[in-house]
C-alpha cells in the first residue's frame, strides 16, 4: 500500500501533521520574500499549533493494523501536549528570520510522527525529525553568548546521535528476533530484552534521566529561556512517550523493572544538584531532571502494572501539569529579566506582577496543594505504591522535599527579602508584556489543574 | 454549584476582587464587605440547619472522580461553629488592621486564608480535606513572612516546613486508610464518615494512627511538635496571630475528632492513657513555658499550647460532654486569645515593644485597654461567668468520667494559667514602669478597636452566662461522634 | 543453544579477533627503530607534500549536504517509478506534490544564496 496524499487527507487523525507541515513550508516560503512581516509569521506559527490542537479534538483513534501508522488514544493525547508545549516558544521566541519558527514547527511535526507511528521505523524517523531542528534551535545565540550555544548544541547533537545509534541497534536486534518492525508486544527472550533495553536507553536520553542526563543542564542553560521551556515540556513529553511505547513492547523486561529505581535516583539527583545552583536557568534545568525522575518512576509503575494504554493517565496528568509549570517558570525568567539567584531578591516589591505568577508556579513545581503539581506527584507516587514500589516512591517523595529547598527559597527571595543594592534587574514596567501574560496564563492553568482537576476529566477521558 | 461551595468560594473570589479597585483605601473596603458578607451568609446558611442522621446536616457532592475521590462537602454542628468562628475572626482581623498601611495583597491573603479554612471545616472527602488543609499554609506563609515583625522570614519558613512536614505524614496516613479500605472492601472511598480503622490490619493500625496524629499534632500543637508555634505567633502581625491561634490550631483538633476516632475507635481506647498524658504534658509544659516568657506574644502563644491541651483532654474522653466541651473550648480559645493578641498588637503598635517589662502603670493612661485586657485574661484563666469556665469545666467533666487522674492535670493547669497571666497583667497595667518603659507612648484604644473588642467581650460573657444556644448546635454532633463505630480491632 | 549465550559468544569472538589482530602486529612484526623516515606514511615512496586532512572550505560541505539531500529525495522517487504503479490520479498528485516540495527546497536554497560560491 503506497501512502498517498489522499490517504492523509482522508484521515482526520493525520490532519494535525499535515497542518504543521504546511505551516512549516509556508514559513520557509515566506522567508524567501524579505518584505514579509515578522508578526504575521509569528501569527501563522501560533495559529498552526492551535489549529493542530483543534484538529486533534476532531480525530478519533484508528488505523489499527496499518503497517506504518497507528493512532491510539495515547498518541492523540500526547500530540496535544506537544503542540501546547510549543505555544509559549512560538509566541515569545526572539528571531529575526523565518528559520526558527519553521524549525519549531518541524520539531513538533516530528513529535507528531512519533506519536502517530505504529512501526519502529517511523518511530525512529519521528525521533530524529523532532531532534534535528532542536539541535539547530539550540545552536542559535542564547543568553550566554554564541560560543556557549554552539557548544551546547554540539553536545546535544552528539548525545542525540548516541541515542539514535542505540535506538537503531536495539531496533536491529528486535527485527532479528521478531522479523517485524511493527510496534506490538513481543515474545520475551534475552535478545528481545537487550533490544528493549537499548531502545529504552535512547528514550531515557531524550527524557534526561540520570545517568544519561549530562547534556541537559548545558543545553537548557544556553538557550533562550522560552526555548528551554519547549525542550523541557514538549521534548520531554516526546521522550516519555517513546519510553511508554518501548516499555509496552515488553512490559516485564529488565528495563521496565529498572525504571522506577532509575526514576527515583534521577529525582533525588536532580533535586540535590539544583540546590547548589546560582544561575536560575541552570537551576531550573536540574529541577527539570528531578521532575523527569518522577515521570520515569511513573512509567515504571505503569509498566509494572501491565502497561495498559489507558493506565498511563497519571503520567499524562503529570506532563499536562508540568507543561504549564515548566513553560511558565522558564518564561518568567524572561518576563522579569532575572538570571541569577540574587536577582530574585525583593522582586515581589519591584515587579509584583511577574513575581506573583512565579510564586504560584514555584508552589506548583514544589507540589503543594491546591496546585496541579500536587496531583501530578500524588497520582504518580500512588501508582508506584499500588505497584508495590514503596521504596522508589519514598525516595521520590524525599527528592520532592529536597526540592522544597529551592522552590520555597525562590518565593522567599522574591517576597520576603528586601531588594539588595546590587540587584537592579527585573524592575517593573507597567506596560503590557506578552511574557507576563504567558506567565500568568501558565500559572492559572497549573493552579486550576489542582483546584478542579475534574474539569480535565474530558481531556483525560481520551485515554482513560 | 451548591450553597456550601459558595461559602468557601465567596472569600476566595473576594480575594481576587480585592485587587480590582487598585491602590488606596478601596481594597480594605472590599475586604470588609466580603468578610462581613461571608459571616452573614454563614449564619443564614447554617443556622436553620436541623441535624440529620449521624449529625450531618447540609451536604453537597459532585460526581465521583478517579479512585473514588469525590468533591464532597458536609456540615454538622462541629463544622458549623468552627465556620462561624472563622468567618467572625476574619471580620475581626480586617477591622483590627484597618489603619495599617498595607497593599491589597494583605487583605487578599486573609480572604484566601478564610476560604481555605472554611474548606477544611466543610470537606468530607479526605482528599478535598487535605487540599484545603495544605492550602491554608500558603496565605499564612505570606502573612507571617511579608507583614510580620523582625524575625518574620525565619519564622515563616519554619512554620511552612514544620507544618508541611506534618502534612506529609497526614497524607501518608490518609493514603493508608484509603488503600487498606480498598483492600478490605474492594471499593475506593475517601469519605471520612465511611472510612474506619476496621480494615487496617492490626499490625499496621498503630502506625497509621501515628501518622494521622503526627499530621494533626503539628497543627494543634501537641508538645514535642510545637516548636514552630511560638515563633510563628510572635513574628506574625497581630491579625495573623489571631487567625493562627484562633482558627488554624483548631484544624488539628478538628482533624483528630473527625479521623482519629471514627477511624480507630478501639485502638484509641487502648492508647488513650498515653494520649491523655501527652495532653496533660501540653497543659503543664505550656503553662510553665508561658510563665517564664518576657515577650507578651510569646506568653500568649505558650498559653495557647496549654489551652489546646484542655481541648485535647476533652476530645480524648469521647464522652458527649467532653467532645462538646472540647469544641466549645475551641471557640472560646479563639475568642479570648484573639482578643489578647489584638490587645498586645495595640500595645506593640503604639510602643513598638512587646516585653512585659517594657510597660507599667498603663491603667491610668489606657483604661479601656486595661479593662479589656483584664476581662480577656480572666476569660482565658477560666473564671466562672466567662466563656473559658464553661469549656474547661466540660472538658474536665468529660475526662473525669474516663480517666479521672488526668482531670488533676487540668485543674493544675487552671491554677497555673492564673499564675502566669495575672502577674503579667499586673506588671503591665499596674506595675512601676521600668527605666526602659515605653508607657508614655501608649494611648487608649480608638473607637474602632473599642467596637471590635466590645463585640468579642460581649461574646465571652454571652457564652459564659448562657452557653445553651451554642451548645445546642454542638451537642448533636458531639453525641454522634461519641457513638462512633467501635467495632474492629480488639485488644 | 541459548540465544543470549550465542550473542555473548559472538561478542567475545569479535572482541577477541580485534584484539588478536591489533596485538599481533607488534608481537610478530620486526621491531622498527622509530627513526628517520620510519614514521612517514609511506616509508619508501613519495614524500607527502601536505597534511592528509586539510581544512576544507565550508562551502564544500554545504554543497555536499545539498547534494545528499536531493540525492536522497530522488532515491525515494526512483523505486516509485520503477514499481510502475497504475497511474491513478491520487498517485500522480502525490508524486507531483513530492517533486514540488523538492523544487520548493531548491528555490529556497537558491533564494537564500546557498548556491553562491
Amino acid at each position: 500500500m503506497i501512502p498517498s496524499v489522499w490517504a492523509v487527507l482522508g484521515l482526520p487523525a493525520l490532519w494535525p501533521q499535515a497542518t504543521l507541515a504546511a505551516a512549516a513550508l509556508f514559513t520557509l516560503g515566506a522567508g524567501m520574500f524579505p518584505g514579509f512581516s515578522r508578526p504575521a509569521l509569528r501569527l501563522v506559527t501560533v495559529a498552526a499549533l492551535l489549529a493542530a490542537v483543534f484538529q486533534l479534538r476532531l480525530a478519533a483513534p484508528g488505523l489499527a493494523g496499518h503497517p506504518l501508522i497507528s493512532l491510539d488514544g495515547l498518541g492523540l493525547a500526547w500530540q496535544g501536549l506537544f503542540c501546547l508545549g510549543a505555544l509559549p516558544a512560538a509566541l515569545l521566541l526572539d528571531w529575526d528570520d523565518e528559520v526558527p519558527p519553521a524549525l519549531l514547527l518541524g520539531s513538533v511535526l516530528g513529535m507528531g510522527l512519533l506519536a502517530a507511528s505504529g512501526n519502529l521505523l517511523l518511530l525512529f524517523i519521528g525521533l530524529e525529525f523532532m531532534s534535528l531542528p532542536a539541535y539547530s534551535l539550540v545552536a542559535r545565540p542564547g543568553p550566554r553568548g554564541e560560543r556557549a550555544s554552539l557548544e551546547a548544541a554540539v553536545k546535544y547533537f552528539f548525545a542525540g546521535g548516541l541515542a539514535g545509534a542505540l535506538f537503531l541497534l536495539g531496533m536491529a536486534l528486535h527485527y532479528h528476533q521478531t522479523g517485524s518492525l511493527l510496534l506490538v508486544r513481543a515474545v520475551d527472550g534475552p535478545l528481545e530484552r537487550a533490544a528493549v533495553a537499548l531502545m529504552g536507553a535512547a528514550a531515557l536520553f531524550k527524557v534526561g534521566a540520570f545517568p544519561l542526563h549530562f547534556w541537559l543542564p548545558d543545553v537548557y542553560e544556553s538557550t533562550q529561556s522560552d526555548l528551554a521551556g519547549f525542550l523541557s515540556t514538549s521534548m520531554k513529553a516526546a521522550g516519555v512517550f517513546l519510553l511508554l511505547r518501548i516499555a509496552s513492547i515488553l512490559p516485564a523486561s529488565p528495563l521496565a523493572a529498572a525504571l522506577p529505581w532509575m526514576g527515583a535516583a534521577t529525582a533525588l539527583f536532580g533535586a540535590l544538584l539544583a540546590l547548589r545552583q546560582t544561575r536560575l536557568q541552570r537551576l531550573l534545568a536540574y529541577s527539570s531532571i528531578s521532575h523527569a525522575g518522577n515521570l520515569v518512576l511513573g512509567v515504571g509503575a505503569w509498566a509494572a502494572q501491565g502497561a495498559m494504554p489507558e493506565a498511563a493517565a497519571p503520567v499524562f496528568f503529570y506532563l499536562t501539569a508540568y507543561l504549564f509549570m515548566s513553560n511558565g517558570i522558564f518564561v518568567f525568567l524572561k518576563a522579569a529579566g532575572v538570571a541569577e539567584w540574587n536577582d530574585l531578591k525583593g522582586l515581589g516589591a519591584r515587579n509584583p506582577g511577574a513575581a506573583a505568577g512565579a510564586a504560584a508556579l514555584a508552589f506548583c513545581l514544589a507540589g503543594i496543594p491546591p496546585t496541579g503539581g500536587f496531583f501530578a506527584k500524588f497520582f504518580v507516587w500512588w501508582e508506584a505504591v499500588k505497584a508495590g514500589l514503596y521504596f522508589p516512591a519514598a525516595v521520590a517523595a524525599l527528592a520532592s522535599l529536597t526540592a522544597l529547598g529551592y522552590y520555597l527559597g525562590m518565593v522567599r527571595e522574591m517576597w520576603l527579602e528586601p531588594a539588595s543594592a546590587g540587584a537592579a534587574r527585573g524592575d517593573d514596567s507597567d506596560e503590557f508584556s506578552p511574557e507576563r501574560a504567558v506567565v500568568w496564563a501558565c500559572a492559572a492553568g497549573a493552579v486550576l489543574l489542582g483546584l478542579a482537576p475534574w474539569i480535565f476529566k474530558g481531556l483525560l477521558g481520551r485515554i482513560l | 454549584m451548591g450553597w456550601l461551595t459558595l461559602l468557601w468560594l465567596a472569600p476566595a473570589l473576594g480575594g481576587f476582587l480585592v485587587f480590582a479597585p487598585g491602590k488606596g483605601r478601596a481594597p480594605r473596603w472590599v475586604a470588609l464587605a466580603v468578610s462581613l458578607g461571608v459571616l452573614a451568609y454563614s449564619f443564614w446558611l447554617l443556622a436553620p440547619y436541623a441535624p440529620g442522621e449521624g449529625g450531618w446536616g447540609l451536604e453537597e457532592s459532585g460526581a465521583p472522580w478517579l479512585f473514588g475521590i469525590q468533591y464532597h462537602l458536609a456540615a454538622d454542628g462541629l463544622s458549623m461553629v468552627l465556620c462561624w468562628l472563622t468567618a467572625f475572626l476574619t471580620v475581626v482581623c480586617v477591622l483590627s488592621s484597618w489603619e495599617k498601611e498595607v497593599p491589597a495583597g494583605y487583605w487578599a491573603a486573609f480572604l484566601f486564608l478564610e476560604a481555605a479554612v472554611l474548606g477544611v471545616f466543610l470537606a468530607r472527602d479526605l482528599l478535598v480535606f487535605y487540599i484545603f488543609w495544605e492550602a491554608v499554609l500558603l496565605p499564612m506563609f505570606f502573612i507571617i513572612g511579608v507583614w510580620g515583625s523582625d524575625g518574620r522570614r525565619k519564622a515563616a519558613v519554619k512554620f511552612f516546613l514544620f507544618t508541611f512536614f506534618g502534612s506529609l505524614f497526614l497524607l501518608l496516613g490518609i493514603l493508608c486508610l484509603v488503600t487498606f479500605h480498598h483492600a478490605a472492601t474492594g471499593t475506593w472511598t475517601w469519605d471520612m464518615a465511611r472510612l474506619d480503622g476496621n480494615s487496617v490490619p492490626p499490625s499496621a493500625a498503630i502506625w497509621v494512627l501515628a501518622c494521622l496524629l503526627i499530621g494533626f499534632g503539628v497543627k494543634v500543637p501537641l508538645v514535642p511538635l510545637h516548636t514552630w508555634l511560638p515563633d510563628a505567633h510572635t513574628e506574625a502581625p497581630a491579625a495573623g496571630s489571631v487567625m493562627l491561634a484562633g482558627v488554624l490550631l483548631k484544624m488539628g483538633l478538628y482533624g483528630i475528632m473527625r479521623l482519629g476516632f471514627g477511624a480507630f475507635s478501639d485502638l484509641t481506647w487502648q492508647i488513650l492513657p498515653w494520649l491523655a498524658a501527652l495532653a496533660a504534658v501540653n497543659i503543664i509544659y505550656g503553662s510553665v513555658c508561658a510563665a517564664v516568657q518576657d515577650d507578651l506574644k510569646r506568653l500568649i502563644a505558650y498559653s495557647s499550647v496549654a489551652h489546646l491541651g484542655f481541648c485535647v483532654l476533652g476530645v480524648l474522653s469521647r464522652t458527649p460532654e467532653g467532645l462538646a466541651g472540647g469544641t466549645l473550648q475551641m471557640v472560646n480559645h479563639g475568642l479570648t486569645t484573639g482578643a489578647l493578641f489584638l490587645l498586645v498588637g495595640a500595645l506593640y503598635e503604639r510602643g513598638h515593644k512587646r516585653g512585659v517589662g517594657d510597660f507599667g502603670d498603663l491603667v491610668d493612661r489606657a483604661p479601656w485597654l486595661s479593662v479589656c485586657f483584664a476581662i480577656s485574661v480572666l476569660a482565658s484563666i477560666g473564671v466562672p461567668g466567662l466563656n473559658g469556665f464553661v469549656g474547661e469545666f466540660m472538658c474536665l467533666a468529660g475526662i473525669t468520667r474516663v480517666i479521672p487522674v488526668f482531670a488533676l492535670a487540668g485543674a493544675a493547669g487552671i491554677v497555673l494559667s492564673a499564675a502566669y497571666s495575672l502577674p503579667a497583667y499586673q506588671r503591665v497595667f499596674w506595675g512601676e514602669p521600668g527605666p526602659s518603659s515605653v508607657s508614655a507612648k501608649i494611648s487608649d484604644l480608638g473607637a474602632l478597636d473599642k467596637a471590635v473588642l466590645g463585640v468579642l467581650l460581649a461574646l465571652m460573657f454571652w457564652i459564659g452566662l448562657c452557653p445553651g444556644p451554642l451548645l445546642a448546635v454542638i451537642e448533636p454532633a458531639a453525641a454522634a461522634l461519641a457513638r462512633a463505630p467501635s467495632l474492629g480491632v480488639q485488644p | 543453544m541459548n540465544a543470549a549465550v550465542a550473542l555473548l559468544l559472538d561478542l567475545a569472538m569479535v572482541l577477541g579477533l580485534v584484539a588478536a589482530f591489533s596485538c599481533s602486529g607488534s608481537l610478530l612484526g620486526p621491531r622498527s627503530k622509530r627513526e628517520g623516515d620510519a614514521l612517514q606514511p609511506y616509508e619508501t615512496g613519495m614524500r607527502p607534500i601536505a597534511s592528509a586532512n586539510p581544512r576544507m572550505s565550508p562551502l564544500f560541505i554545504r554543497f555536499a549536504v545539498l547534494f545528499v539531500v536531493f540525492d536522497v529525495d530522488l532515491a525515494f522517487l526512483l523505486p516509485w517509478a520503477l514499481s510502475r504503479p497504475a497511474l491513478s490520479l491520487p498517485l500522480a498528485v502525490s508524486a507531483t506534490l513530492f517533486t514540488g516540495l523538492v523544487g520548493l527546497m531548491l528555490a529556497y536554497f537558491w533564494r537564500k544564496g546557498a548556491l553562491e560560491c
